[in-house]
């Protein structure tokens, strides 16, 4: 029977280990098993026989690590390692007799993602196709990934796998006892993100023994509409003797595995510690057995991989990340200034928004690369999911590619164009998408015809495959003093949608009032009665306290806030929230700024700079107030009185009032209070980033505008932003030894592109001569000798 | 494992003296402290193995490793068997540090801080599990944590030595193809077995009065570069040790 027709019908039963196999064998540690394909094939061929005599219908190849990263270390390339790899389980195959498929297996890279690490997406990406495409030559009937503990990871690897050949491909993370991956992987997000990119197999493999997997496995059957594969360790390893030995036995290993066949568990095999009895047994037991039917919870989600919004639920779409209408958005937009856009999330987060529009319409930047840049810092920081919202498919597209998890797409209307466009990559990355009931003739008037327009949506995407459960449909918000026989059509609309084509529902909310008075309060009562026609995610400000109440008494009063629980919550944490507020007031209230200033308050800064700036300008404001209390708090840090955190404290708490005279002025449009562009990166292989940090507020306090890049920022992107904002200042980063040597190619190609431009240099592994050394024209030591450099170079 | 977080810890490495009076800074260090608490999965192995000394370097038998260089060959010149441990924070840690470092610079550096102080805490409950283990075997005691990086032993070795206790897939440590340790709150460190008294290292000691002490003293922790660097070769001419730094001896 064909491996696909058998699967999630009969059982199929995997092979065992092979790495722990080998070292039973005399593998040292640390040495790279796949060089064994080559030289010592034929052992690699007789521990397959071996499988394939006890049972197994899957032989593993010995790839795991064959990756181009690791595959540096040894004097064979991917290729042969590969090549020979597929061969010797094909030989195992005929010398035996015994058919069998093989499965390419791969395996971690080794190398943590951005933003945890430093290898980009694309390089993984690379990484996996390689041996993807070596493998399908080689004749391998199946993809087998395993072992991945970053989803990001599973990701690029799925897709290579998926892009690159029509071999079925399975995957595999693995689980800590709590139901986490290392970097925080849940279950839920896992199923949710892999069977979205379509794959034919799911489940864990290694960490632990089946019995300490077995609930997080019947989460897996319980949820997952998938063939469900579990290849667990043989129990936890001890070392005895000075080796690793794994103790429980096959008989003890098998019970669990008895218990989830009985739950519909598809795939078997063995991990770390098994061998060919542990796979004997299985087989006697359950080899060909018909797997078990079981009932699947089918649930549409939005997630990252540690947080997940059940798309049926009630939940808050944060709108703020959206530069239409916000002066102060635009201007963080043009001037590549990402770190803007974070507060703004962070803000948004801590209001209690359970998802993030992210808009990035600005016809003047390149909204794909923002995006994509943007998408991997907010999730370098927040765990939040993200609905990506633009009307470009390209944008889409590469949004849908990088963003990790599973994302809402903001939006698609009815005009079959659009459709068809956009689609394709809905689908291709598992997104849930938003369908407005709108077409070429634009809004239909009655509820009857929006409902129309969104059972052909749901049509289309089903042409496309993509179920309905993953549609959510916006059946649009019309304003009540142009329109307002239609705000009822909206109304209706969503209950209509809602009820008879089973899909979820969003609004944007706040244009209801538009041109009304007292806005508030006609958007919380639309939004109240949305929720009650069935809304699912309201988009709004979650900054707004009164809205988010109105959703959160709507849950309690729908009877879906099941004991106003979460309604309590909110309250409370309202209530915690404001009291420290009240305390800085009782502190003084004819505190001036430079006191504030020196003592690093900084909420009262912005109160204080917006009091002040109500008599003075701008510029005022900075050469009276700011100058000479960074001045004072510079002098007392010299000379001891204060430490480098209480330096930094004061230098944020200038920049609070830096951003109130710069949100000033860009609602005026008044003189630009920039002494001079600085371009600042942390070099590529860099991670750290808290030394350029504090040095870029420093100098953001004299009036510097700062680019700054990031970290492990590559040589190519440094070089653009110098030439582009044409810069003549930059200042690189870098702490370790490894990374210095990334700094000087770094100099050595701004100094190719613009030459014109100085640098400076700094990092704790830096010194003078070491500067010097990598032809940089400044070290700084600290954040205060960057200023001195950066007043010498602006003078100039 | 419950890891002590000790304040004054925290507060040297923040450049800071102990006595800080900020109600601020004070405040975001208690916060902070208790913040980490919940985010840190530490988790950490550590293996047992005979060492023997050849023309390449001390070779770890058993397993693929030569450890190379005159300061790890000093440091291990009483020892006959090695301990190899590995430790972690997670990765939660450095996700928090990013965050601060958008949200608040002064939170990232207290936060990072915390997380410093955290994972050497932890390697020093590590070091005492290896050091009970290794005294009821009838030994007399144990090297202090050597790590690559420190003297000449290079930091290139970081990724074989991760490969040889597995550590990739059982605690989750990998290291970037610039040996950065990933998740960063992270240590891999090499422990001599000491199996019999020796004469203390009285020559090395008297070295530290040569200290040119003028130097930023006040940054500068005499007490960890009694235990960590005096035995490092670049001891004398160590640019980072002068500015209170530390090289990979330190977070």
């Amino acid at each position: 029977m064909e491996l696909r027709d058998k699967l999630g019908n009969e059982i199929i039963l995997f092979d065992g280990a092979m790495g722990t196999v080998l070292q039973q064998r005399g593998l040292k540690a640390g040495d790279v098993p796949e060089k064994l394909n080559i030289e010592k094939r034929e052992e690699i061929i007789e521990i397959h026989k071996s499988y394939l005599k006890s049972g197994a219908e899957i032989l593993t190849t010995n790839t795991f690590g064959a990756n181009a990263l690791k595959m540096k270390e040894i004097d064979y390339s991917v290729e042969e390692v590969i090549a020979a790899a597929v061969e010797n389980a094909r030989q195992a195959v005929i010398e035996s007799k015994i058919e069998a498929a093989v499965a390419l297996d791969m395996g971690p890279l080794g190398e943590l993602l951005e933003p945890m690490g430093s290898l980009s997406f694309d390089e993984a990406y690379s990484l996996y196709q390689q041996q993807v495409l070596v493998g399908v030559e080689a004749g391998a009937d199946l993809i087998h990934i395993e072992t991945i503990a970053d989803l990001n990871e599973a990701r690029a690897a799925v897709l290579a796998a998926k892009e690159n050949s029509n071999l079925p491909v399975f995957c595999t993370l693995t689980f800590e006892e709590e139901g986490r991956t290392f970097t925080g992987s849940s279950i839920r997000s896992m199923i949710s993100v892999l069977e979205g990119l379509g794959i034919d197999g799911i489940g864990l493999n290694c960490s632990l023994g089946p019995e300490k997997l077995e609930p997080l496995v019947e989460e897996v059957l319980q949820y997952s509409k998938l063939p469900v594969i579990l290849q667990a360790n043989a129990g936890l390893p001890v070392v005895e003797n000075e080796e690793t030995v794994f103790k429980i036995s096959p008989a003890e290993y098998f019970k669990p595995l008895a218990r989830l066949y009985e739950k519909g568990l598809a795939v078997i095999g063995g991990c770390c510690g098994t061998n060919e009895e542990f796979i004997s047994l299985i087989a006697e037991n359950l080899k060909n057995k018909k797997v078990k039917k079981r009932e699947v919870i089918s649930e549409s989600l939005a997630c990252s991989p540690s947080q997940y919004v059940n798309l049926a639920g009630v939940n808050v779409v944060g709108e703020r990340i959206n530069p239409t209408g916000k002066a102060a958005f635009k201007e963080a937009l043009r001037n590549g200034d990402l770190d803007y856009i974070l507060k703004v999330a962070v803000d948004e987060v801590d209001a209690g928004a359970d998802i993030l529009d992210v808009n990035l319409g600005l016809p003047e930047i390149d909204e794909k690369k923002v995006m994509v840049k943007l998408i991997k810092e907010l999730q370098g920081i927040l765990d939040i999911p993200l609905q990506i919202d633009s009307s470009n498919t390209e944008v889409i597209e590469d949004a849908l590619r990088y963003y990790n998890g599973t994302a809402i797409v903001n939006s698609v209307n009815g005009e079959p164009e659009v459709l068809e466009k956009t689609l394709p990559a809905v689908k291709k990355y598992g997104a849930a998408v938003i369908g407005l009931t709108m077409d070429d003739d634009g809004i239909p008037t009655t509820a009857e015809g929006r409902f129309e327009i969104a059972a052909k949506i749901v049509s289309r995407a089903a042409e496309h495959g993509i179920s309905r459960d993953k549609i959510i449909i916006d059946c649009l918000t019309l304003t009540a003093s142009a329109q307002q026989e239609g705000v009822r059509e909206t109304l209706k609309a969503v209950k209509m949608v809602k009820e008879k084509l089973g899909v979820k529902t969003t609004l944007g909310v706040s244009n209801v009032s538009f041109g009304l008075p007292a806005r508030p309060v006609l958007n919380r009562s639309f939004l109240a009665m949305a929720l009650y026609q069935g809304l699912n995610l309201p988009i709004i400000d979650p900054n707004d306290v009164e809205m988010m109440a109105a959703v959160k008494a709507a849950a309690v009063l729908n009877n879906i806030d099941q004991g106003a629980a979460q309604y309590i919550e909110y309250m409370s944490e309202l209530e915690n929230e404001s009291e420290p507020e009240k305390n800085k007031e009782n502190l003084n209230e004819e505190i001036d700024l430079q006191t504030v200033i020196i003592r690093g308050l900084k909420s009262e800064s912005a109160r204080l700079t917006k009091t002040i700036l109500k008599e003075k300008e701008a510029l005022e404001v900075v050469n009276e107030y700011l100058i000479p209390a960074l001045d004072l708090v510079g002098e007392r840090y010299e000379k001891g009185d204060i430490f480098l955190p209480q330096l930094v404290q004061s230098a944020e708490t200038v920049k609070e009032a830096f951003s109130v005279l710069k949100e000033e002025m860009a609602r005026t449009g008044g003189r630009d209070l920039s002494k001079g562009k600085i371009v600042m990166a942390t070099v590529k292989g860099d991670v750290h980033d808290i030394g350029k940090n504090i040095v870029k507020t420093v100098l953001e306090n004299y009036g510097y505008q700062i680019i700054d890049l990031g970290r492990n920022v590559n040589i190519r992107e440094v070089v653009n932003a110098v030439v582009e904002n044409e810069i003549r200042l930059l200042g690189l980063s870098a702490l370790m030894t490894t990374t210095v040597k990334n700094m000087e190619k770094t100099i050595k190609a701004v100094r190719d592109k613009a030459p014109e431009c100085q640098i400076m240099v700094g990092g704790a592994v830096l010194t003078t001569d070491y500067a010097e050394m990598i032809d940089a024209d400044y070290y700084a030591r600290d954040a205060k000798e960057a200023v001195e450099i950066a007043k010498k170079v602006f003078v100039e | 494992m419950e890891l002590e977080i000790d304040r004054t810890e925290i507060l040297r490495y923040l450049q800071t003296s102990k006595d800080l009076e900020d109600d601020n800074i004070n405040s975001l260090i208690d916060e902070a402290t208790a913040e980490i608490k919940n985010l840190i999965n530490f988790r950490y192995l550590y293996q047992k193995f005979p060492i023997e000394l050849t023309e390449s370097g001390i070779k770890v038998k058993g397993t693929t490793l030569t450890l190379k260089g005159k300061s790890i060959k000093r440091h291990l010149s009483n020892s006959r068997e090695i301990y190899i441990m590995a430790a972690t924070l997670g990765s939660q840690v450095d996700k928090k540090i990013s965050y601060y470092e958008k949200v608040s610079v002064t939170k990232s550096m207290i936060f990072d801080a915390c997380a410093t102080t955290a994972i050497e805490a932890g390697c020093d409950q590590v070091e005492a599990e290896i050091k009970k283990e290794v005294l009821a075997a009838g030994n007399e005691d144990i090297t202090f944590r050597y790590s690559p990086g420190y003297g000449d032993l290079g930091i290139e070795i970081q990724k074989e030595i991760l490969r040889v206790l597995k550590a990739p897939k059982k605690i989750g440590l990998t290291a970037s193809q610039y040996n950065m340790l990933i998740p960063t709150k992270s240590v891999t460190a090499i422990i001599g077995v000491i199996a019999e008294k020796t004469e203390t290292d009285s020559d090395i000691e008297e070295k530290s009065d040569v200290d040119r002490a003028e130097e930023n003293l006040e940054k500068r922790d005499l007490e960890f570069e009694k235990r960590h660097c005096q035995k490092c070769l670049i001891y004398q001419d160590c640019e980072l040790r002068r500015k209170g730094i530390y090289c990979g001896a330190k977070g």
